[in-house]
């Protein structure tokens, strides 16, 4: 399934078809006043046409706040976890999202965590320590969550 | 009252004086706080890898959950939200649920839908209430305080069913329980910008100096964190952000439960206020 076929998928969900184009995503979004480049409006044409918006979908900070305020209640910050997802799959994965996804899979925190080290810290501080855990690794295996 | 303690990655990783915290002040308002060590991730980090890797992650918390016959509290907004859509997402389609459940059995568990999952500003807020909160204050401050509530804490308001969040009062009025002053300022419900600090660095540097900012011009001595991740921000790379915009902040930052404790009589270091990065000068709590 390429990803136009994807998103055509998730179009319902989402309601990406009651976009109107009034920019209000756009307008509100914290990244976008700072860096022009990152412009959800645009993302969601360019995916219409079948065009791959670039790396930028990637300062998202996922406030939501795009999401929140769409008059046509489009789930813009859902889509764009889709385009990173689709991403992920054609281009491969930024280095931070594989460093977290390589934690996971050995401790089941998305940091190194529950290890001997660091559980003589937190007991030095009165915390009770914690313990990892390969379920993750499971679920990410079971689910196709695997990205090399 | 009783919960299931979930802590996420964020909070043991970099902010274990959250956890402190929390756990202090809830041992003195006699809020049960039962661990769960092999917690492990939220599913958080995966909504924007894979979606069913996500709601699986979120269940086995959920399950989890259900399993202590508790229901989970949080301190970590990213983590509140997280388990508060996949519950909602899979508790109305019994398809996706079905179909998470399978990847469930293979570690031996199963959500059933009978667990919630919140923040500890709404345990506060909405479980113990300000009456008990407020009597249990018993060193009134006298500080401005600006609250940031964090996102997730509010948005999207169709899934988290809280408060509006262009107009939230909960944590204000949380802050205002200690005697202290919840200050108004610009943009008072715009993010901290954590989620891009790996992809859109100085960007978000930009965004929480900003808010630092407009938090200082409003009068504010103290910014009250909900989230690990914003505390990192305005904290930890609170002097990144002084370089990077070449002014002085100079705002401490505290975790809700580390002002509360305060109001409730504890000493600073009890709360960890002494691992915040930004130095809060004593005589601010010392009335």
């Amino acid at each position: 399934m390429d990803v136009k076929e994807k998103i055509a998928l998730e179009t319902a969900k989402l309601n990406l078809s009651h976009c109107f184009s009034c920019g209000v995503c756009t307008g509100g979004c914290p990244v976008a006043r700072l860096e022009p480049a990152f412009n959800p409006r645009r993302f969601l044409h360019e995916m219409k046409l079948g065009i791959e918006s670039g790396d930028e979908i990637w300062y998202c900070v996922n406030c939501l706040t795009c999401q929140e305020r769409c008059p046509t209640k489009v789930a813009v910050a859902d889509f764009l976890n889709l385009l990173r997802q689709e991403s992920i799959l054609s281009k491969g994965a930024p280095a931070f999202v594989k460093a977290q996804v390589e934690s996971l899979k050995k401790c089941g925190f998305a940091a190194d965590l529950g290890n001997e080290r660091d559980n003589k810290k937190r007991e030095a501080q009165g915390l009770t320590p914690l313990q990892t855990t390969d379920e993750i690794a499971t679920i990410i295996a079971a689910t196709g969550g695997d990205i090399q | 009252m009783k919960y299931a303690f979930f802590l996420g990655c964020q909070t043991p990783f970099r902010k274990t004086n959250y956890e402190q915290a929390t756990r202090k002040v809830a041992e003195k308002l006699e809020i049960e706080l039962q661990d769960m060590p092999d917690g492990g991730c939220c599913g958080f980090p995966y909504e924007s890898v894979n979606e069913h890797t996500y709601l699986a992650m979120a269940a086995r918390v959920l399950s989890m959950g259900e399993e202590m016959g508790l229901p989970i509290m949080t301190i970590c907004t990213g983590c509140s939200l997280s388990l508060q859509r996949a519950k909602l997402a899979m508790d109305s389609d019994d398809e996706l649920r079905s179909e998470i459940n399978k990847v469930l059995a293979k570690i031996g568990r199963r959500y059933n839908g009978t667990v919630e999952a919140k923040h500890m500003v709404r345990v506060l807020y909405e479980d113990i209430g300000m009456e008990a909160l407020r009597e249990a204050v018993s060193r009134p401050l006298d500080l401005k305080c600006a609250a940031h509530y964090g996102c997730h804490l509010l948005r999207p308001s169709e899934e988290v069913r809280f408060e509006d969040p262009e107009d939230a009062s909960s944590l204000d009025q949380l802050i205002e329980v200690t005697g202290a002053t919840a200050v108004d300022y610009y943009d008072k419900y715009a993010c901290c910008g954590g989620n891009g600090i790996a992809t859109f660095t100085e960007g978000v540097y930009r965004m929480s100096g900003e808010k630092l900012l407009n938090m200082k011009g409003a009068g504010a001595q103290v910014v009250v964190t909900a989230c690990p991740f914003c505390n990192v921000m305005f904290d930890t790379n609170q002097r990144a952000i002084e370089s990077l915009l070449e002014t002085q902040v100079g705002l401490p930052v505290l975790h809700y439960p580390q002002l509360l404790g305060l109001a409730m009589g504890m000493d600073p270091a009890e709360l960890g206020i002494d691992k915040n990065r930004v130095k809060m000068d004593p005589a601010l709590i010392s009335s």
